[in-house]
Protein backbone atom coordinates (compact mmCIF):
# COMPACT_ATOMS: atom_id res chain seq x y z
CA UNK A 1 0.00 0.00 0.00
CA UNK A 2 2.54 2.67 1.61
CA UNK A 3 5.04 1.44 -1.49
CA UNK A 4 2.36 1.87 -4.30
CA UNK A 5 1.43 5.63 -2.88
CA UNK A 6 5.08 6.14 -2.90
CA UNK A 7 5.62 5.06 -6.78
CA UNK A 8 2.27 6.80 -7.42
CA UNK A 9 3.89 10.41 -6.01
CA UNK A 10 7.10 9.73 -7.35
CA UNK A 11 5.56 8.93 -11.09
CA UNK A 12 3.01 12.04 -10.69
CA UNK A 13 6.54 13.72 -10.36
CA UNK A 14 7.00 14.64 -6.47
CA UNK A 15 10.86 15.41 -5.47
CA UNK A 16 12.19 12.01 -4.89
CA UNK A 17 13.69 13.45 -1.13
CA UNK A 18 9.90 13.82 -0.50
CA UNK A 19 8.75 10.34 -1.20
CA UNK A 20 11.69 8.93 0.06
CA UNK A 21 11.17 10.88 3.42
CA UNK A 22 7.79 9.84 3.55
CA UNK A 23 8.58 6.32 3.33
CA UNK A 24 10.86 6.51 6.28
CA UNK A 25 8.38 9.15 8.41
CA UNK A 26 5.42 6.51 7.61
CA UNK A 27 7.04 3.20 8.17
CA UNK A 28 8.85 4.45 11.56
CA UNK A 29 5.47 5.90 13.08
CA UNK A 30 3.43 2.60 11.77
CA UNK A 31 6.61 0.52 13.44
CA UNK A 32 5.68 3.21 16.39
CA UNK A 33 8.98 4.66 16.64
CA UNK A 34 9.66 8.52 17.55
CA UNK A 35 10.01 10.23 14.55
CA UNK A 36 12.98 12.41 15.36
CA UNK A 37 15.26 8.56 14.67
CA UNK A 38 14.99 10.31 11.23
CA UNK A 39 17.21 13.60 12.18
CA UNK A 40 19.46 11.19 14.30
CA UNK A 41 20.11 9.56 10.60
CA UNK A 42 20.10 12.92 8.98
CA UNK A 43 22.39 13.96 11.25
CA UNK A 44 25.16 11.62 10.13
CA UNK A 45 25.86 13.16 7.34
CA UNK A 46 27.71 15.27 9.10
CA UNK A 47 29.43 12.59 10.79
CA UNK A 48 30.41 11.59 7.03
CA UNK A 49 34.48 12.36 6.65
CA UNK A 50 34.61 11.63 2.54
CA UNK A 51 31.39 13.05 1.83
CA UNK A 52 32.80 16.86 2.29
CA UNK A 53 34.56 15.71 -0.81
CA UNK A 54 31.23 16.05 -2.84
CA UNK A 55 31.16 19.85 -3.24
CA UNK A 56 34.73 20.56 -3.74
CA UNK A 57 34.92 18.05 -6.79
CA UNK A 58 32.09 19.32 -8.21
CA UNK A 59 32.74 23.06 -7.74
CA UNK A 60 36.23 22.36 -9.39
CA UNK A 61 34.17 20.44 -11.95
CA UNK A 62 31.57 23.42 -12.22
CA UNK A 63 34.89 26.09 -12.26
CA UNK A 64 36.29 23.93 -15.22
CA UNK A 65 32.60 23.77 -17.01
CA UNK A 66 32.48 27.63 -16.81
CA UNK A 67 35.90 28.32 -18.15
CA UNK A 68 36.91 27.57 -21.79
CA UNK A 69 38.98 24.34 -20.84
CA UNK A 70 36.61 22.05 -22.98
CA UNK A 71 37.35 23.93 -25.80
CA UNK A 72 40.84 23.71 -25.42
CA UNK A 73 41.34 20.31 -24.89
CA UNK A 74 39.03 19.70 -27.50
CA UNK A 75 41.82 21.56 -30.08
CA UNK A 76 44.51 19.43 -28.31
CA UNK A 77 42.35 15.83 -28.93
CA UNK A 78 41.96 17.32 -32.73
CA UNK A 79 45.15 18.23 -33.17
CA UNK A 80 45.96 14.55 -31.63
CA UNK A 81 43.66 12.60 -33.10
CA UNK A 82 42.60 14.82 -36.14
CA UNK A 83 43.61 12.14 -38.66
CA UNK A 84 41.46 9.34 -37.88
CA UNK A 85 37.92 8.16 -39.05
CA UNK A 86 35.37 9.02 -36.32
CA UNK A 87 38.29 10.91 -34.19
CA UNK A 88 35.48 13.63 -33.57
CA UNK A 89 33.43 11.29 -31.82
CA UNK A 90 35.84 9.48 -29.89
CA UNK A 91 37.16 12.39 -28.82
CA UNK A 92 33.32 13.68 -28.08
CA UNK A 93 33.63 10.37 -25.91
CA UNK A 94 36.77 10.99 -23.96
CA UNK A 95 35.74 14.62 -23.38
CA UNK A 96 32.52 14.29 -21.84
CA UNK A 97 33.85 11.31 -19.80
CA UNK A 98 36.32 13.60 -18.18
CA UNK A 99 33.36 16.44 -17.32
CA UNK A 100 30.81 13.84 -16.47
CA UNK A 101 33.64 12.11 -13.64
CA UNK A 102 33.56 16.05 -12.14
CA UNK A 103 30.17 17.26 -12.61
CA UNK A 104 28.27 13.87 -12.03
CA UNK A 105 25.71 12.81 -14.38
CA UNK A 106 24.14 16.08 -13.29
CA UNK A 107 23.59 17.45 -17.14
CA UNK A 108 26.13 19.94 -17.27
CA UNK A 109 27.88 18.01 -19.55
CA UNK A 110 25.34 17.63 -21.98
CA UNK A 111 24.54 21.22 -21.62
CA UNK A 112 28.00 22.64 -21.82
CA UNK A 113 29.74 20.25 -23.52
CA UNK A 114 26.65 19.37 -25.81
CA UNK A 115 26.57 23.13 -27.64
CA UNK A 116 29.72 22.54 -28.57
CA UNK A 117 30.64 18.73 -29.31
CA UNK A 118 27.17 18.89 -31.36
CA UNK A 119 27.74 21.55 -33.74
CA UNK A 120 31.22 20.06 -34.51
CA UNK A 121 29.57 16.95 -35.02
CA UNK A 122 26.82 17.86 -37.80
CA UNK A 123 29.24 20.36 -39.20
CA UNK A 124 31.68 16.85 -39.83
CA UNK A 125 29.13 15.08 -41.60
CA UNK A 126 28.00 13.11 -39.01
CA UNK A 127 24.45 11.79 -38.97
CA UNK A 128 22.00 13.73 -36.73
CA UNK A 129 20.56 11.14 -34.95
CA UNK A 130 24.67 9.22 -34.46
CA UNK A 131 25.65 12.98 -33.12
CA UNK A 132 22.24 13.23 -30.73
CA UNK A 133 22.50 9.79 -29.25
CA UNK A 134 25.95 9.68 -28.70
CA UNK A 135 25.79 13.17 -27.09
CA UNK A 136 22.99 12.04 -24.91
CA UNK A 137 24.68 8.78 -23.52
CA UNK A 138 27.81 10.62 -23.03
CA UNK A 139 26.06 13.38 -20.86
CA UNK A 140 26.12 10.32 -17.95
CA UNK A 141 30.04 8.26 -19.54
CA UNK A 142 32.45 8.38 -17.15
CA UNK A 143 30.69 7.94 -13.43
CA UNK A 144 32.83 4.79 -13.05
CA UNK A 145 35.89 7.55 -13.23
CA UNK A 146 36.85 9.39 -10.45
CA UNK A 147 36.29 11.66 -8.58
CA UNK A 148 32.72 11.04 -10.02
CA UNK A 149 29.79 11.55 -7.43
CA UNK A 150 28.03 8.37 -7.26
CA UNK A 151 31.09 7.28 -7.05
CA UNK A 152 31.53 8.42 -3.93
CA UNK A 153 28.07 7.58 -2.65
CA UNK A 154 28.36 4.22 -3.36
CA UNK A 155 31.63 3.95 -1.09
CA UNK A 156 29.86 5.82 1.64
CA UNK A 157 26.45 4.06 1.44
CA UNK A 158 28.18 0.29 1.25
CA UNK A 159 31.06 1.54 3.63
CA UNK A 160 33.89 0.10 0.65
CA UNK A 161 36.84 2.85 0.82
CA UNK A 162 36.87 5.37 -1.92
CA UNK A 163 40.25 5.62 -2.60
CA UNK A 164 40.05 1.79 -3.89
CA UNK A 165 36.67 2.69 -5.91
CA UNK A 166 38.48 5.00 -7.53
CA UNK A 167 41.11 2.75 -8.62
CA UNK A 168 38.26 0.05 -9.69
CA UNK A 169 36.41 2.01 -11.84
CA UNK A 170 39.30 3.02 -14.21
CA UNK A 171 39.44 -0.34 -16.04
CA UNK A 172 35.38 -0.93 -16.73
CA UNK A 173 35.27 2.88 -17.30
CA UNK A 174 38.00 2.24 -19.97
CA UNK A 175 35.77 -0.34 -21.31
CA UNK A 176 32.76 1.46 -21.77
CA UNK A 177 35.08 4.65 -23.19
CA UNK A 178 36.78 2.35 -25.58
CA UNK A 179 33.71 0.76 -26.99
CA UNK A 180 32.12 3.68 -27.59
CA UNK A 181 35.25 4.61 -29.72
CA UNK A 182 35.29 1.52 -31.68
CA UNK A 183 31.70 2.17 -32.53
CA UNK A 184 32.30 6.17 -33.61
CA UNK A 185 35.37 4.58 -35.74
CA UNK A 186 33.68 2.24 -37.44
CA UNK A 187 30.77 4.58 -37.94
CA UNK A 188 32.81 6.89 -39.22
CA UNK A 189 34.45 4.77 -41.74
CA UNK A 190 31.84 3.32 -43.39
CA UNK A 191 29.77 6.71 -43.99
CA UNK A 192 33.02 7.98 -45.46
CA UNK A 193 33.62 10.87 -42.68
CA UNK A 194 36.59 12.48 -43.84
CA UNK A 195 38.78 13.07 -40.79
CA UNK A 196 38.67 16.57 -39.80
CA UNK A 197 42.53 16.32 -41.11
CA UNK A 198 45.22 19.29 -39.72
CA UNK A 199 43.20 21.38 -37.28
CA UNK A 200 44.40 25.22 -37.09
CA UNK A 201 46.41 24.79 -34.51
CA UNK A 202 49.60 22.17 -34.03
CA UNK A 203 50.38 19.14 -31.30
CA UNK A 204 52.71 21.69 -29.61
CA UNK A 205 50.62 24.75 -29.52
CA UNK A 206 47.44 23.09 -28.27
CA UNK A 207 49.56 21.00 -25.80
CA UNK A 208 50.72 24.23 -23.88
CA UNK A 209 46.90 26.03 -24.23
CA UNK A 210 45.93 22.81 -22.66
CA UNK A 211 49.17 22.12 -19.89
CA UNK A 212 47.59 22.81 -16.70
CA UNK A 213 44.52 21.31 -17.29
CA UNK A 214 46.13 17.41 -18.52
CA UNK A 215 48.11 17.93 -15.32
CA UNK A 216 44.87 18.25 -13.15
CA UNK A 217 44.38 14.20 -12.33
CA UNK A 218 47.99 14.12 -11.90
CA UNK A 219 47.95 16.51 -9.28
CA UNK A 220 44.64 15.17 -7.56
CA UNK A 221 45.30 11.65 -7.74
CA UNK A 222 49.33 11.46 -7.42
CA UNK A 223 48.00 13.02 -3.50
CA UNK A 224 45.58 10.42 -2.99
CA UNK A 225 47.85 7.60 -4.20
CA UNK A 226 51.63 8.81 -3.14
CA UNK A 227 49.82 8.90 0.23
CA UNK A 228 50.13 12.00 0.89
CA UNK A 229 46.48 12.97 1.70
CA UNK A 230 42.85 11.75 1.97
CA UNK A 231 40.08 11.39 -0.52
CA UNK A 232 38.55 15.00 0.87
CA UNK A 233 41.68 16.30 1.33
CA UNK A 234 42.74 15.60 -2.61
CA UNK A 235 39.18 17.56 -3.00
CA UNK A 236 40.23 20.61 -1.56
CA UNK A 237 44.13 20.79 -3.66
CA UNK A 238 41.73 20.42 -6.57
CA UNK A 239 39.54 23.65 -6.34
CA UNK A 240 42.58 25.36 -5.24
CA UNK A 241 44.42 24.19 -8.06
CA UNK A 242 41.56 24.93 -11.08
CA UNK A 243 41.07 27.96 -8.97
CA UNK A 244 44.59 28.94 -9.55
CA UNK A 245 44.53 27.91 -13.56
CA UNK A 246 41.23 28.94 -14.50
CA UNK A 247 41.44 32.52 -12.41
CA UNK A 248 44.34 33.52 -12.44
CA UNK A 249 46.80 31.22 -15.23
CA UNK A 250 43.93 31.08 -17.48
CA UNK A 251 42.04 34.41 -16.64
CA UNK A 252 38.90 32.75 -17.91
CA UNK A 253 36.66 33.14 -14.64
CA UNK A 254 36.32 36.24 -13.23
CA UNK A 255 36.51 36.19 -9.32
CA UNK A 256 33.12 38.42 -9.54
CA UNK A 257 31.94 35.12 -11.38
CA UNK A 258 32.68 32.64 -8.62
CA UNK A 259 29.80 33.19 -6.38
CA UNK A 260 27.26 32.57 -8.92
CA UNK A 261 29.37 29.43 -9.93
CA UNK A 262 29.29 28.26 -6.36
CA UNK A 263 25.65 28.45 -6.22
CA UNK A 264 25.39 26.46 -9.20
CA UNK A 265 26.99 23.68 -7.43
CA UNK A 266 25.41 23.55 -3.89
CA UNK A 267 21.90 23.40 -5.80
CA UNK A 268 23.07 20.14 -7.72
CA UNK A 269 24.98 19.19 -4.75
CA UNK A 270 22.33 19.60 -2.35
CA UNK A 271 19.21 18.31 -4.58
CA UNK A 272 21.82 14.85 -4.17
CA UNK A 273 22.40 15.45 -0.52
CA UNK A 274 19.03 15.73 0.50
CA UNK A 275 18.04 12.52 -1.34
CA UNK A 276 21.44 11.15 0.36
CA UNK A 277 19.81 12.41 3.81
CA UNK A 278 16.19 11.44 3.50
CA UNK A 279 17.63 8.01 2.34
CA UNK A 280 19.90 7.30 5.18
CA UNK A 281 16.80 7.57 7.83
CA UNK A 282 15.08 5.16 5.56
CA UNK A 283 17.62 2.75 4.99
CA UNK A 284 17.29 2.38 8.60
CA UNK A 285 14.25 1.63 9.39
CA UNK A 286 14.59 -1.21 6.50
CA UNK A 287 17.40 -2.60 8.83
CA UNK A 288 15.57 -2.31 11.90
CA UNK A 289 12.60 -4.22 10.06
CA UNK A 290 15.15 -6.91 9.47
CA UNK A 291 14.23 -6.27 5.31
CA UNK A 292 17.24 -6.95 4.18
CA UNK A 293 17.46 -10.56 6.26
CA UNK A 294 14.48 -11.71 4.39
CA UNK A 295 15.14 -10.47 1.37
CA UNK A 296 18.38 -12.65 1.77
CA UNK A 297 16.65 -15.49 3.12
CA UNK A 298 14.35 -15.18 0.07
CA UNK A 299 16.92 -14.74 -2.32
CA UNK A 300 18.84 -17.64 -1.20
CA UNK A 301 16.02 -20.11 -0.96
CA UNK A 302 15.02 -19.57 -4.36
CA UNK A 303 18.52 -18.74 -6.40
CA UNK A 304 21.35 -21.05 -5.86
CA UNK A 305 24.27 -19.82 -8.37
CA UNK A 306 26.16 -16.89 -8.11
CA UNK A 307 25.77 -16.39 -12.16
CA UNK A 308 22.21 -16.82 -11.66
CA UNK A 309 21.79 -14.29 -9.17
CA UNK A 310 23.88 -11.41 -11.12
CA UNK A 311 21.42 -12.12 -14.14
CA UNK A 312 18.46 -10.96 -12.22
CA UNK A 313 20.33 -8.13 -10.23
CA UNK A 314 20.88 -6.76 -13.40
CA UNK A 315 17.43 -7.68 -14.81
CA UNK A 316 16.22 -6.05 -11.98
CA UNK A 317 18.64 -2.65 -11.67
CA UNK A 318 17.56 -2.61 -15.76
CA UNK A 319 13.95 -2.58 -14.86
CA UNK A 320 14.78 0.02 -12.07
CA UNK A 321 16.49 2.38 -14.13
CA UNK A 322 13.90 2.49 -16.59
CA UNK A 323 11.38 3.50 -14.05
CA UNK A 324 12.77 5.71 -11.13
CA UNK A 325 15.67 7.79 -11.17
CA UNK A 326 18.81 5.59 -10.91
CA UNK A 327 20.70 7.50 -8.90
CA UNK A 328 18.24 7.53 -5.84
CA UNK A 329 17.41 3.62 -6.08
CA UNK A 330 21.12 3.45 -5.80
CA UNK A 331 21.31 4.97 -2.41
CA UNK A 332 18.06 2.67 -1.23
CA UNK A 333 19.14 -0.31 -2.52
CA UNK A 334 22.53 -0.84 -1.76
CA UNK A 335 22.39 -2.09 1.78
CA UNK A 336 19.27 -3.94 0.61
CA UNK A 337 21.62 -6.14 -2.30
CA UNK A 338 25.02 -6.23 -0.19
CA UNK A 339 24.68 -8.85 2.03
CA UNK A 340 23.12 -11.21 -0.76
CA UNK A 341 26.06 -9.84 -2.96
CA UNK A 342 28.07 -11.42 0.06
CA UNK A 343 26.28 -14.81 0.45
CA UNK A 344 27.15 -15.26 -2.91
CA UNK A 345 30.76 -14.11 -2.60
CA UNK A 346 30.94 -11.34 -4.92
CA UNK A 347 32.76 -8.54 -3.72
CA UNK A 348 31.66 -5.23 -2.73
CA UNK A 349 33.95 -3.07 -5.46
CA UNK A 350 32.81 -5.40 -8.31
CA UNK A 351 28.76 -5.00 -6.65
CA UNK A 352 30.02 -1.17 -7.46
CA UNK A 353 30.85 -1.67 -10.81
CA UNK A 354 27.90 -3.07 -11.72
CA UNK A 355 25.78 -0.65 -9.39
CA UNK A 356 27.77 1.88 -11.69
CA UNK A 357 27.28 1.12 -14.84
CA UNK A 358 23.57 0.26 -14.32
CA UNK A 359 23.50 3.76 -13.47
CA UNK A 360 25.28 4.89 -16.37
CA UNK A 361 22.79 2.99 -18.19
CA UNK A 362 19.76 3.91 -16.41
CA UNK A 363 20.34 7.79 -17.67
CA UNK A 364 19.80 7.35 -20.97
CA UNK A 365 17.22 4.37 -20.38
CA UNK A 366 13.54 5.66 -21.88
CA UNK A 367 11.22 6.95 -20.59
CA UNK A 368 12.45 8.30 -17.87
CA UNK A 369 16.08 8.84 -18.28
CA UNK A 370 17.58 11.89 -17.05
CA UNK A 371 19.95 12.67 -19.73
CA UNK A 372 17.23 11.97 -22.59
CA UNK A 373 14.87 14.81 -21.15
CA UNK A 374 18.20 16.58 -20.70
CA UNK A 375 19.37 16.65 -24.66
CA UNK A 376 15.64 17.02 -25.53
CA UNK A 377 15.46 20.59 -23.57
CA UNK A 378 19.11 21.04 -24.77
CA UNK A 379 18.77 20.57 -28.85
CA UNK A 380 14.84 21.06 -28.89
CA UNK A 381 14.37 17.53 -30.45
CA UNK A 382 11.34 15.36 -29.40
CA UNK A 383 11.63 13.11 -26.73
CA UNK A 384 10.69 10.51 -29.35
CA UNK A 385 13.68 10.64 -31.65
CA UNK A 386 16.27 10.79 -28.41
CA UNK A 387 14.86 7.55 -27.47
CA UNK A 388 16.04 6.02 -30.91
CA UNK A 389 19.01 8.38 -31.58
CA UNK A 390 20.20 6.71 -27.85
CA UNK A 391 19.28 3.04 -28.85
CA UNK A 392 22.41 1.72 -30.19
CA UNK A 393 24.33 3.19 -27.39
CA UNK A 394 22.73 1.53 -24.99
CA UNK A 395 23.34 -1.67 -26.80
CA UNK A 396 27.25 -1.23 -26.73
CA UNK A 397 26.51 0.35 -22.45
CA UNK A 398 24.48 -3.23 -22.41
CA UNK A 399 27.42 -4.99 -23.63
CA UNK A 400 30.05 -3.69 -21.44
CA UNK A 401 27.70 -4.27 -18.68
CA UNK A 402 27.56 -7.91 -18.93
CA UNK A 403 31.40 -8.23 -19.57
CA UNK A 404 31.21 -6.03 -15.99
CA UNK A 405 29.21 -8.35 -14.71
CA UNK A 406 30.92 -11.62 -15.56
CA UNK A 407 34.31 -10.63 -15.51
CA UNK A 408 34.90 -9.22 -12.26
CA UNK A 409 38.71 -9.41 -12.29
CA UNK A 410 38.24 -6.33 -14.86
CA UNK A 411 37.03 -4.26 -11.75
CA UNK A 412 39.45 -5.98 -9.46
CA UNK A 413 42.58 -6.93 -10.65
CA UNK A 414 43.66 -2.98 -10.44
CA UNK A 415 42.76 -3.07 -6.57
CA UNK A 416 44.85 -6.30 -5.32
CA UNK B 1 1.23 43.86 -3.08
CA UNK B 2 4.64 45.56 -3.81
CA UNK B 3 6.04 45.14 -0.92
CA UNK B 4 5.51 41.40 -0.29
CA UNK B 5 7.48 41.46 -3.98
CA UNK B 6 10.05 43.55 -2.05
CA UNK B 7 10.33 41.18 0.72
CA UNK B 8 10.51 37.82 -1.19
CA UNK B 9 13.20 39.50 -3.08
CA UNK B 10 15.01 40.60 0.09
CA UNK B 11 14.36 36.67 1.45
CA UNK B 12 15.68 35.31 -2.08
CA UNK B 13 18.76 37.30 -1.42
CA UNK B 14 19.22 36.33 1.93
CA UNK B 15 19.24 32.52 0.67
CA UNK B 16 21.72 33.66 -2.02
CA UNK B 17 24.19 35.60 0.46
CA UNK B 18 24.32 32.84 2.79
CA UNK B 19 24.88 30.16 0.41
CA UNK B 20 27.66 32.31 -0.50
CA UNK B 21 29.24 32.65 2.87
CA UNK B 22 29.03 29.18 3.49
CA UNK B 23 30.42 27.76 0.33
CA UNK B 24 33.04 30.48 0.05
CA UNK B 25 34.30 29.46 4.17
CA UNK B 26 34.10 26.08 3.13
CA UNK B 27 36.70 26.28 0.78
CA UNK B 28 39.10 28.52 2.38
CA UNK B 29 38.85 26.40 5.13
CA UNK B 30 39.39 23.10 3.01
CA UNK B 31 42.10 24.90 1.30
CA UNK B 32 43.98 26.45 4.31
CA UNK B 33 43.88 23.07 6.38
CA UNK B 34 45.52 21.30 3.98
CA UNK B 35 48.10 24.09 2.95
CA UNK B 36 48.73 24.31 6.72
CA UNK B 37 49.11 20.81 7.59
CA UNK B 38 51.30 19.43 4.22
CA UNK B 39 53.52 23.31 4.74
CA UNK B 40 53.59 24.19 8.28
CA UNK B 41 53.01 20.73 9.53
CA UNK B 42 50.04 21.80 12.18
CA UNK B 43 47.21 20.06 12.40
CA UNK B 44 44.11 22.01 12.42
CA UNK B 45 41.64 19.91 14.58
CA UNK B 46 38.82 22.26 14.51
CA UNK B 47 38.77 22.55 10.45
CA UNK B 48 37.25 18.61 9.58
CA UNK B 49 33.92 18.81 11.89
CA UNK B 50 34.25 22.21 10.74
CA UNK B 51 34.24 20.98 7.30
CA UNK B 52 31.52 18.20 7.59
CA UNK B 53 29.23 20.76 9.24
CA UNK B 54 29.68 23.36 6.82
CA UNK B 55 28.72 20.63 3.59
CA UNK B 56 25.60 19.91 5.62
CA UNK B 57 24.85 23.46 6.17
CA UNK B 58 25.81 24.48 2.54
CA UNK B 59 24.69 21.56 0.89
CA UNK B 60 20.97 22.33 2.81
CA UNK B 61 20.23 25.83 1.57
CA UNK B 62 21.42 24.60 -1.68
CA UNK B 63 18.40 22.21 -1.41
CA UNK B 64 16.52 24.76 -0.59
CA UNK B 65 17.54 26.89 -3.70
CA UNK B 66 16.84 23.87 -6.02
CA UNK B 67 13.04 24.02 -4.55
CA UNK B 68 13.49 27.89 -5.47
CA UNK B 69 14.38 26.73 -9.04
CA UNK B 70 11.88 23.80 -9.32
CA UNK B 71 15.62 21.64 -9.91
CA UNK B 72 14.98 18.82 -7.73
CA UNK B 73 16.11 15.05 -8.75
CA UNK B 74 12.13 13.99 -9.59
CA UNK B 75 10.80 11.74 -12.70
CA UNK B 76 9.25 13.59 -15.79
CA UNK B 77 7.56 10.88 -17.12
CA UNK B 78 4.05 11.74 -16.60
CA UNK B 79 3.94 15.33 -17.38
CA UNK B 80 5.57 15.67 -20.34
CA UNK B 81 2.09 13.35 -21.83
CA UNK B 82 -0.11 15.71 -20.23
CA UNK B 83 -1.92 18.57 -21.32
CA UNK B 84 -1.64 21.86 -19.71
CA UNK B 85 -4.67 21.67 -17.71
CA UNK B 86 -3.96 17.93 -16.08
CA UNK B 87 -0.15 18.78 -15.94
CA UNK B 88 -1.41 21.59 -13.02
CA UNK B 89 -3.43 18.95 -11.38
CA UNK B 90 -0.65 16.50 -11.26
CA UNK B 91 1.68 19.40 -9.86
CA UNK B 92 -0.66 20.71 -7.08
CA UNK B 93 -0.99 16.91 -6.11
CA UNK B 94 2.36 16.71 -6.04
CA UNK B 95 2.99 19.90 -4.62
CA UNK B 96 0.49 19.18 -1.77
CA UNK B 97 2.69 16.13 -0.60
CA UNK B 98 5.63 17.83 -0.65
CA UNK B 99 4.16 20.63 2.14
CA UNK B 100 2.87 17.96 3.91
CA UNK B 101 5.83 15.89 4.48
CA UNK B 102 8.06 18.58 4.60
CA UNK B 103 5.68 20.35 7.19
CA UNK B 104 6.06 17.32 9.01
CA UNK B 105 9.55 17.14 8.50
CA UNK B 106 9.75 20.38 9.85
CA UNK B 107 7.64 19.61 13.53
CA UNK B 108 9.99 16.44 13.67
CA UNK B 109 12.95 18.71 12.94
CA UNK B 110 11.73 21.09 16.03
CA UNK B 111 11.13 18.71 18.46
CA UNK B 112 14.65 17.07 17.15
CA UNK B 113 16.38 20.30 18.14
CA UNK B 114 14.36 20.84 21.57
CA UNK B 115 15.71 17.49 22.47
CA UNK B 116 19.16 17.75 22.03
CA UNK B 117 19.12 21.56 23.15
CA UNK B 118 17.92 19.68 26.71
CA UNK B 119 21.13 16.96 26.55
CA UNK B 120 23.05 20.19 26.15
CA UNK B 121 26.11 18.41 24.30
CA UNK B 122 28.75 20.46 22.17
CA UNK B 123 30.25 20.16 18.92
CA UNK B 124 32.84 22.18 16.99
CA UNK B 125 34.47 25.34 18.70
CA UNK B 126 32.18 24.56 21.78
CA UNK B 127 29.13 25.39 19.55
CA UNK B 128 26.14 23.44 21.34
CA UNK B 129 24.93 20.98 19.02
CA UNK B 130 21.91 22.02 18.49
CA UNK B 131 22.64 25.15 17.52
CA UNK B 132 24.50 22.76 14.45
CA UNK B 133 21.40 21.29 14.08
CA UNK B 134 19.38 24.15 13.32
CA UNK B 135 19.59 24.18 9.61
CA UNK B 136 16.77 21.34 9.94
CA UNK B 137 14.02 22.86 10.95
CA UNK B 138 15.34 26.03 8.74
CA UNK B 139 15.41 24.22 5.70
CA UNK B 140 12.54 22.02 6.16
CA UNK B 141 10.62 24.99 7.38
CA UNK B 142 11.75 26.81 4.06
CA UNK B 143 10.48 24.26 2.26
CA UNK B 144 7.18 23.57 3.41
CA UNK B 145 6.88 27.11 2.89
CA UNK B 146 8.17 27.16 -0.80
CA UNK B 147 6.32 24.00 -2.15
CA UNK B 148 2.80 25.97 -0.41
CA UNK B 149 3.50 29.30 -2.55
CA UNK B 150 3.69 26.94 -5.53
CA UNK B 151 0.52 25.61 -4.52
CA UNK B 152 -0.84 28.55 -3.78
CA UNK B 153 0.35 30.11 -7.32
CA UNK B 154 -1.32 26.73 -9.26
CA UNK B 155 -4.42 27.56 -7.28
CA UNK B 156 -4.77 31.23 -8.12
CA UNK B 157 -3.53 30.59 -12.41
CA UNK B 158 -7.09 27.94 -12.31
CA UNK B 159 -9.61 30.45 -12.92
CA UNK B 160 -8.04 32.41 -15.25
CA UNK B 161 -7.83 29.56 -17.31
CA UNK B 162 -10.89 28.62 -16.89
CA UNK B 163 -12.02 31.77 -18.78
CA UNK B 164 -9.78 31.22 -22.19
Amino acid sequence: MTAALAVLLAVAGTPLFVVIAFLALFNFYVEGFDLTVVFIEMYRIAETPTLTAIPLFAFAGFLLAESGAANRLLRFSQALLGWLPGGLSIMAVGLCAMFTAFTGASGITIVALGGLLYPALLRNQYPERFSLGLITTSGSLGLLFPPSLPLIVYGIVSKTAVDKLFIAGLAPGMLIVLLLSLYGFFRGLRMGIAPTGESEVGIAESFRESFWELLLPAVVFGGIYGGLIAVSEAAALCVLYVLIIEVFVHKEIRITKLPRVARETMIMTGSNLIILACSMAYTNYMIDAEIPNRLLAFVNSHVDSKITFLLLLNLFLLAVGCMVDMFSALIVVVPLILPIAQSFDIHPIHLGMIFLTNLEIGYSTPPVGLNLFIASLRFKKPLLSLYWASLPFLGLLLAALLIVTYFPSLSLFLVD
Amino acid sequence: MIRRRELIRAFERLEDGTLGLLVGTLVLVAIAQIVMRNVFSVSLLWAEPLIRHLVLWSGFVGAILATREGKHIKIEFLSSFLGQRARRLVSMLTNCASVIICFTLFVTAVRFVADEKQYGLKGVFDIPLWLLQLIFPVTFGVLALRFFVHLITHLRAIPQEGTD
